[in-house]
């Protein structure tokens, strides 16, 4: 028997709403097991000291968040990273270029006819957003924004008889049923243009589709809906910077690509949810 | 016990995490605070710069449990700066993905939350009621299944749906996606209706209990269109404590009737409307809200329901418990809703997209999420990017009556509370839980701090 718990930083609940939606699953999964805290699905009050398995969902913002997690990782053994927040700092990280005290006037500054801002009782905000690596040691990344159903739950069982989970080490691309012609629009569209041709690659219509520089697993959903990635899985291969892979996807399509697609204007376009792992999160920090 | 505070921590709110305090004074409640210690994540900041038609994408994930209303109130407010009116068929589209979402957050919060306590099981949780009653378990699971496979089908992705695109929907929905979900819907129908009947039930059940969430008169807020229940379009109106409506105003003048104290305590502010002042006009959003605005369904389950639920607490219904059951009614006329969309052929159509042009402009997006009014307001340059963004969520918004309401429910609780503290501190979580907390914030940990 295993004991599991799982935690929430900063996020947005929807790694645990895939856990609920896993339903009689999840029952199933955790019949042989003991769950000895989860927010969703108990009414436990602590994590236990020691604990099996942890898992984690969200970033790192406030040193609320710093502590509960290093608590965590102290009681745990085996402790794995749920989500694209948790894996690697999230949409969130994108106001990690931002100055933190800039962004708590502004944020509760905005319509209050007194500009005090939160103070007593309150966490403090961290200087940046991280990713749970970052703070504590990880033994296994589940990523995604959220993480597909089928796979959380291939993975825990995984995870909980003993073996490694396996990801997809391919990319979106090699799931995706758009046909791909070798061709790419020397022209960028967004996302108010229709696709001209529905059957048709998005990024060969000009599109800015993750694909190339995204883990599959996801059997191209959103490409199915016409619409392109968005790169909610991170890379592929964690070793990579997603959105270096995604410009080395480009350069191999055609030197014309790579002058329209400008980082400037593309803002959270190519590291939209791994921007704090990235290398130009780093290059920011030194300077 | 001169003076001293009680800590409830973490409590259930949005998506995360809270704490409760109750300050004690000469053995008398002196006060109550709701501390909201979730992380802010910025999204508002993290808007500027960006394209104006990738906002519904991002702002969704501001809440795992209702990104269906992120995306459509963001992709509202885009289409008001650009003075771009979407096809027919794919508003018909959005109300369907709405409705969707409320069947799933609903039953998620009834199953995973509310039911729990309600049944005052041994072990308070979806694996107690699996356990004690695995029909009802399996009739959870396939309403919040149905839910999410409508938000899928049309959305493309159960959470974190991508179809809605300033302009219109990425895709229209495939026939045997429809046909699918006919059938499910089918099957889902009177585990709805027993669900209701089941709250209903508690209603009488757990007097005791129910009568203690008496705690006061407040104004409601919500959409309405003519008096009809509303989650998309429409307007938004003002109800007093007696049932009259008071101010009704568009979307896009919001701002001139609601506005938002920052709290020194919380990193969510208080909204609360500008002619009654703070903290006079606090007000509640959510499913009460909803059925106290919306005039007297004539037939039919929702009805009886609507009823019943008079007859208990009066109309408009003040008592927080209502809340509770005003979800499982609302669940009720969401799946009928479902159904009734997908049996028009007209669901099928094609024509579900036009060209939206970028350009300079402000737009006000506001749909009803399951747990109340949520307001998207954007400003836009003239390429079409996110110049400013101002979010108001439904949790924000019920937050001052959390507050009020938990001093309340403390100050009536405590003084027979000696040797009861543990019981009433489960009260007040109870209570908080009515308002629909959010998933990861549904813990029951509770822990009794004195300070020396």
């Amino acid at each position: 028997m295993t004991t599991i718990a799982t935690l929430s930083l900063s996020g947005d609940a929807g790694c645990h709403v895939i856990l609920a939606s896993l339903h009689e699953k999840l029952i199933k999964l955790l019949e042989p097991h003991e769950l000895v805290f989860c927010q969703i699905l108990k009414d436990s009050r602590t994590i236990p000291d020691p604990v099996d398995l942890t898992l984690v969902e969200g970033s790192v913002r406030t040193e609320y968040d710093r502590e509960r997690l290093r608590e965590a990782r102290a009681r745990t053994k085996t402790f794995v990273a749920i989500g694209s927040c948790a894996c690697f700092g999230g949409i969130q990280s994108l106001c990690n270029v931002l100055d933190r005290q800039e962004l708590m006037r502004e944020t509760y500054g905005a319509m209050a006819p007194e500009t005090s801002l939160p103070r007593g009782d309150l966490p403090e905000v961290l200087p940046k957003n991280l990713p749970v690596h970052e703070v504590v040691n990880v033994d296994f990344s589940i990523p995604g924004c959220p993480p597909e159903s089928d796979e959380v739950a291939s993975c825990l069982q995984a995870i909980l008889s003993g073996g490694t989970p396996q990801l997809s080490l391919k990319n979106v691309c090699d799931e995706c049923k758009k046909e791909r012609k070798g061709k790419l629009e020397a022209k960028i569209r967004r996302l108010t243009e229709r696709p001209t041709d529905l059957d048709r690659c998005l990024l060969e219509l000009g599109y800015v589709c993750m694909g190339p520089a995204t883990r599959a697993g996801c059997q191209a959903k959103c490409l199915a809906a016409n619409v392109p990635c968005e790169g909610c899985r991170g890379p592929a291969d964690q070793k990579y910077d997603q959105g270096v892979a995604m410009l080395d996807a480009l350069t191999s399509a055609g030197r014309d690509a790579i002058s329209v697609y400008s980082l400037a204007t593309m803002s959270a376009m190519y590291h939209r949810y791994s921007f704090a792992t990235s290398i130009l999160a780093k290059l920011f920090e030194r300077k | 016990m001169d003076a001293g505070e009680l800590t409830i921590e973490p409590v259930t709110r949005i998506e995360g995490h809270s704490r409760v305090t109750i300050l004690l004074e000469k053995k008398k409640v002196k006060g109550a605070r709701f501390n909201i210690v979730e992380s802010p994540r910025f999204f508002e900041k993290l808007l500027e710069g960006k394209f104006a038609e990738e906002a519904p994408r991002i702002t969704q994930r501001i809440c795992g449990v209702c990104p269906v209303a992120h995306h459509l109130a963001s992709v509202k407010a885009v289409e008001a700066a650009w003075d771009c009116s979407p096809p027919e068929a794919a508003i018909n589209l959005r109300r369907l993905m709405l409705v969707g979402q409320l069947i799933s957050s609903h039953s998620l919060h009834l199953g995973f939350l509310a039911l729990p306590d309600l049944l005052d099981l041994d072990d308070r949780s979806i694996l107690g009621i699996a356990q004690r009653d695995p029909k009802l378990a399996s009739s959870i699971f396939k309403l919040n299944r149905f839910g999410l496979r409508i938000t899928e089908a049309v959305g493309g992705r159960a959470v974190h749906p991508v179809s809605a695109i300033p302009g219109g929907m990425s895709k229209p929905l495939e026939g045997e996606l429809r046909d699918e979900l006919l059938v499910t819907g089918k099957e889902c129908m009177g585990m709805a209706y027993n669900l209701a009947d089941l709250l209903d039930e508690t209603g009488d059940n757990r007097r005791e209990l129910i009568r203690c969430f008496d705690l006061g008169r407040t104004r409601y807020l919500s959409l309405t269109s003519d008096g009809q229940y509303e989650l998309y379009d429409g307007k938004v109106a003002v109800l007093n404590p007696s049932g009259k409506k008071e101010i009704e105003f568009e979307p896009k003048d919001y701002s001139d009737h609601i506005a938002e104290k920052t709290i020194p305590h919380s990193y969510a502010k208080h909204p609360y409307l500008r002619r009654f002042g703070y903290p006079a006009g606090i007000y509640r959003v959510g499913p009460l809200a909803r059925l106290n605005m919306t005039a007297r369904a004539t037939a039919g389950r929702v009805a009886e329901h609507v009823m019943s639920l008079a007859k208990r607490f009066g109309r408009p219904a003040h008592n927080t418990f209502a809340y509770d059951h005003a979800r499982a009614i609302e669940l009720v006329h969401a799946v009928e809703q479902a159904l009734d969309m997908l049996t028009d052929p007209a669901i099928e159509t094609n024509d579900v997209f036009v060209r939206a042009q970028p350009r300079e402009g402000r737009g006000v997006g506001i749909v009803e999420a399951p747990r109340g009014l949520l307001i998207h307001d954007y400003r836009t340059d003239s390429d079409g990017l996110v110049t400013k963004a101002n979010i108001v969520t439904p949790t924000t918004q019920n937050t001052p009556s959390i507050e009020s309401e938990t001093l309340r429910l403390a100050s009536s609780l405590f003084p027979h509370a000696a040797g009861h503290v543990q019981e009433m501190l489960s009260r007040i979580e109870i209570l908080i839980r009515a308002y629909d907390p959010c998933l990861t914030c549904s813990t029951h940990f509770v822990e009794l701090r004195r300070s020396a």
